[in-house]
């Protein structure tokens, strides 16, 4: 009985988060007194999703090693851990269930889904618990990070042409099978894209994902507005609109255009405007595009306009990193040239109107995606050289008697790549 | 076209000289602005989407973070208007209330106060919830954020001849309205005020209660539901409350009027009719109704045993759940009754502060570019606006934004704009 798994489990803890402003410390008490009633109904429900392996629903058998990542607004660490039993590395996260900051509900239906989903691009979820106050998730250790860390660990100016093709292809190969099942993935980004030591590349972020089919009936229209503001950039116009129209999986494929630009550029479309801004440039149909010889010119001249006319205030604390970051990769865009049917899968998936964006579908044969190994692990790790993925090297030094997380923190300051997991 | 011209010269004449010489009707005077262009007739040959384009006398004016769009409706405490969170690119719905307006209403300020402190406490799918709290002292305003519907049932029963909904899509809307009801009265709460002019609809046809201006929270350590004030609208109210009895049971009474709108929803009509409010509470103290033919069987004895005379024998929340009726799984066998298109004819309901962003953005730069520049800045939202309630004492630019071509309106707004700016960056 992990976490969330049956009905009851998941509203004895809304029940008590909610009862926690009156009752205080007698919930304390409740709490410590609950983790053992757990584990022994446990066992049952092991997951087995991608992995023969076993994770048991008892943190006794997880040593965690180091920090890798923080996400949900601060509430949920991310740690590099060690099944005791097998000795396999894995990524743990603790959420903290009393933050103020996170909704138990958007976690909840984060784990339900990735529970029932199964794709060899879509990160799985080995088991999740409770422990304490925090909800712990295990979960495939993803060495390489982010395509986000990516970004910021080697390619400022964007990844390479060819690991682009291979990572959207991967990123649309699971979109096709949320979307068959009628989910809206609905936060597809660079920090939502994981990649695995072997070069698997996992489309992570499910906590905001929508299912179309409510109680058995499937709607034809979405119209909850994602919970987070962290998103707004990646959105669809239609989503962003709020209106009677609603949207539909169509809006993820603009994300994924959306989310080429900031794999190839180094930085996303609208990241240096305020946000009302952003909505106006979407709903007025501007589309993103390439920063390469054929478009440098137009984004130039633009961008002057920009500087001199708008306030640079969006709003968000790094827009003036972000600025010197584009003008470094618009140095850079003069020297490189994409191929067309690069800047025609970004065109055509920026539609503003759903309809005439392609399905995942028909995206996958876009002539782009032609000519790619069937298997991304034969070639994405070395187009992605010279990093390198988080290492066993690493972990063997680390102290294993010694639990304590900070002191780990420390030992591995120096690691030579930052894994920022945005969960 | 010379004679239209001269008008809209007129016109922004006359919104200086108001602005001029009283700034508290900023807001008002913008939208007597827009009544006078419907009544124009050269303003018929305008497309509509030229208008939009075209936004220059629709200046862009924000409620601390919230950027302000149309008028969505009017009650006697002010206007609802739709904004725009513009952080998070939001919409949302703000009561703007006037302090001197809320005065000459009976119990006005008391109510507000307690609706703002029962929305605090609630959280709930089929409750309005409450946003944000903004005041303005100078202005004598509050502006109360909450949730975005599209429309309230009661305007969706008026753009329908028989002024009802088919069964299924009533059924639908009952039975949020019970689950909402439900955790109110779990919560203490008697909303006193259930009718389809209370009940709004989102996007997704989700429910919600709303208006709790004039509902009562029992006290903690009260043995039953005992109320002895009434404030409802008269139509909905139960015998008890018409025969003018001392106390009355508080849940029961809500249960009475969600019977009336159940009645209302699905026949079109009321059970309970009079020409004047004397009349109406006769007729409602004697008990006596009639349930068209049309209604089957089943919705009949829900809808008797709602109306019951009796408040003791009139059933409970959980008598109604129980209820066959309300079980029943209804199919979808007509046309859905939809949510009518706005007076410009926009059927989708989409944002009405598109038209406000633009005119922020791309407003037409004028001869001095300093100054231009230097208004831009002042256009910066509030952005730290993050607790529930807050006293913005002049940070609220509830003004418009003044208009480059008129200097001496330029001047004198931006003066005072630039205080209000200043008093931003200190807190």
């Amino acid at each position: 009985m992990s976490f969330l798994n049956c009905g009851s489990t998941s509203s004895k803890v809304s029940e008590l988060t909610h009862s926690s402003r009156r009752k205080g410390y007698k919930l304390q008490e409740k709490k410590r007194s609950r983790p053992h009633s757990r584990h022994v109904h446990d066992s049952k429900s092991i997951s087995t999703v991608s992995t023969m392996i076993e994770f048991e629903n008892d943190y006794q058998k997880y040593e965690l090693l180091t920090v890798i990542g923080r996400g949900y607004n601060d509430a949920a660490t991310v740690y590099l851990a060690r099944h005791i039993p097998t000795g396999q590395q894995i990524a743990i996260r603790q959420t903290y269930l009393e933050s103020s900051k996170i909704d138990l509900s958007v976690l909840q239906n984060e784990i339900v889904l990735c529970r029932q989903l199964h794709h060899e691009s879509l990160l799985p979820l080995y088991t999740s618990f409770v422990h304490n106050n925090d909800i712990w998730t295990v979960m495939p250790l993803m060495a390489y990070g982010s395509c986000r860390d990516l970004i910021h660990a080697y390619f400022m100016s964007g990844l390479p042409e060819q690991a682009i093709a291979y990572i959207l292809r991967d990123v649309l190969l699971a979109l096709d099978y949320l979307h068959n099942r009628g989910i809206i993935h609905r936060a597809v980004k660079a920090s939502h894209i994981l990649i695995e030591a072997s070069g698997q590349v996992c489309l992570a972020g499910m906590r905001n994902a929508y299912q179309m089919s409510r109680n058995g009936v499937k709607q034809k229209m979405a119209f909850d507005y994602p919970h987070t503001s962290k998103l707004l950039q990646w959105l669809s116009p239609e989503i962003l609109e709020q209106n009677l129209a609603g949207y539909n999986t169509k809006s993820d494929i603009y994300s994924v255009g959306i989310t080429a630009c900031e794999l190839a550029n180094g930085y996303a479309p609208f990241s240096d405007m305020p946000a009302t801004q952003m909505l106006l440039e979407k709903l007025n149909g501007i589309k993103p595009v390439l920063a390469d010889s054929s478009t440098i010119a137009a984004l130039s001249a633009e961008q002057n306009i920009t500087d001199s006319g708008v306030p640079s205030d969006s709003g968000i604390d790094t827009v003036e990193a972000n600025n010197s970051e584009k003008t470094g990769a618009l140095g850079y865009a003069y020297n490189r040239t994409f191929l067309n049917t690069f800047h025609q899968f970004v065109d055509i998936s920026l539609e503003k109107n759903p309809e005439s964006r392609p399905n995942t579908a028909s995206a996958l044969n876009h002539p782009f995606f032609k000519h790619l190994r069937r298997k991304t692990t034969e070639a994405l790790p070395a187009l992605l050289h010279p990093v390198t993925p988080l290492s066993d090297v690493h972990v063997s030094k680390m102290p294993k008697e010694d639990p304590t997380v900070d002191d780990l923190g420390r030992d591995f300051e120096d690691l030579d790549m930052a894994v920022d997991w945005d969960f | 076209m010379a004679e239209g011209a001269a008008m809209q010269k007129f016109l922004q004449l006359d919104s200086d000289q108001m602005h001029n010489f009283d700034l508290d009707h900023g807001m008002s005077f913008i939208h007597d602005d827009d009544n006078l262009d419907t009544g124009l007739p050269f303003i018929h040959h305008v497309d509509s989407d030229q208008i939009i384009y075209h936004p220059r006398r629709r200046r862009a004016k924000y409620i601390g973070k919230y950027l302000v769009g149309d008028v969505l409706g009017e009650g006697s405490y002010g206007k609802v208007k739709e904004v725009l969170d513009t952080e998070s690119l939001i919409r949302r719905a703000v009561k703007i209330l006037k302090k001197k307006k809320l005065r000459k209403i009976p119990n006005g300020e008391q109510n507000v106060q307690r609706e703002i402190q029962l929305l605090k406490r609630l959280k709930h799918r089929n409750i309005i919830q409450l946003i944000d709290v903004l005041q303005n002292e100078e202005k004598q305003k509050m502006y109360i954020v909450m949730e975005y519907c599209v429309s309230e049932l009661q305007e969706m029963l008026d753009s329908v001849p028989e002024k009802k909904f088919p069964l299924w899509q009533a059924h639908m809307y009952f039975v949020q309205l019970i689950e909402g009801l439900e955790y109110l009265h779990g919560k203490g709460i008697i909303h006193k005020d259930i009718k389809p002019s209370n009940l709004l609809v989102t996007t997704d046809e989700t429910l919600k209660i709303t208006d709790l201006g004039v509902a009562e929270e029992l006290d903690a350590f009260s043995k039953d539901d005992t109320c002895r004030t009434s404030q409802g609208s008269p139509a909905f109210q139960p015998p008890e409350i018409a025969n003018g009895l001392e106390t009355f049971h508080g849940f029961k009474v809500d249960v009475w009027s969600t019977g009336v709108t159940l009645y209302n929803i699905t026949t079109g009509l009321y059970p309970f009719e009079g020409e004047n409010i004397y009349k109406l509470f006769e007729n409602i103290g004697k008990g006596e109704y009639t349930i068209p033919d049309f209604v089957d069987k089943s919705l009949t004895s829900l809808i008797r045993g709602m109306l019951d005379y009796e408040a003791s024998k009139r059933f409970s929340i959980e008598q109604i759940k129980q209820h066959e009726w309300f079980r029943r799984k209804l199919p979808r066998t007509s046309e859905i009754v939809r949510f009518p298109p706005l007076s410009d004819g926009d059927h989708l309901r989409s944002m009405t502060v598109v038209p406000f962003i633009e005119d922020m953005l791309c407003g037409e730069p004028s001869e001095d570019e300093y100054e231009n520049e230097d208004e831009l800045l002042q256009f910066v939202p509030n952005r730290n606006n993050q607790i529930t309630e807050q006293t913005l004492q002049n940070e609220i630019f509830e003004e418009p934004v003044p208009d480059p071509k008129h200097k001496k309106r330029k001047e004198k707004v931006s003066g005072t704009r630039r205080n209000k700016f200043n008093a931003c960056t200190q807190s």
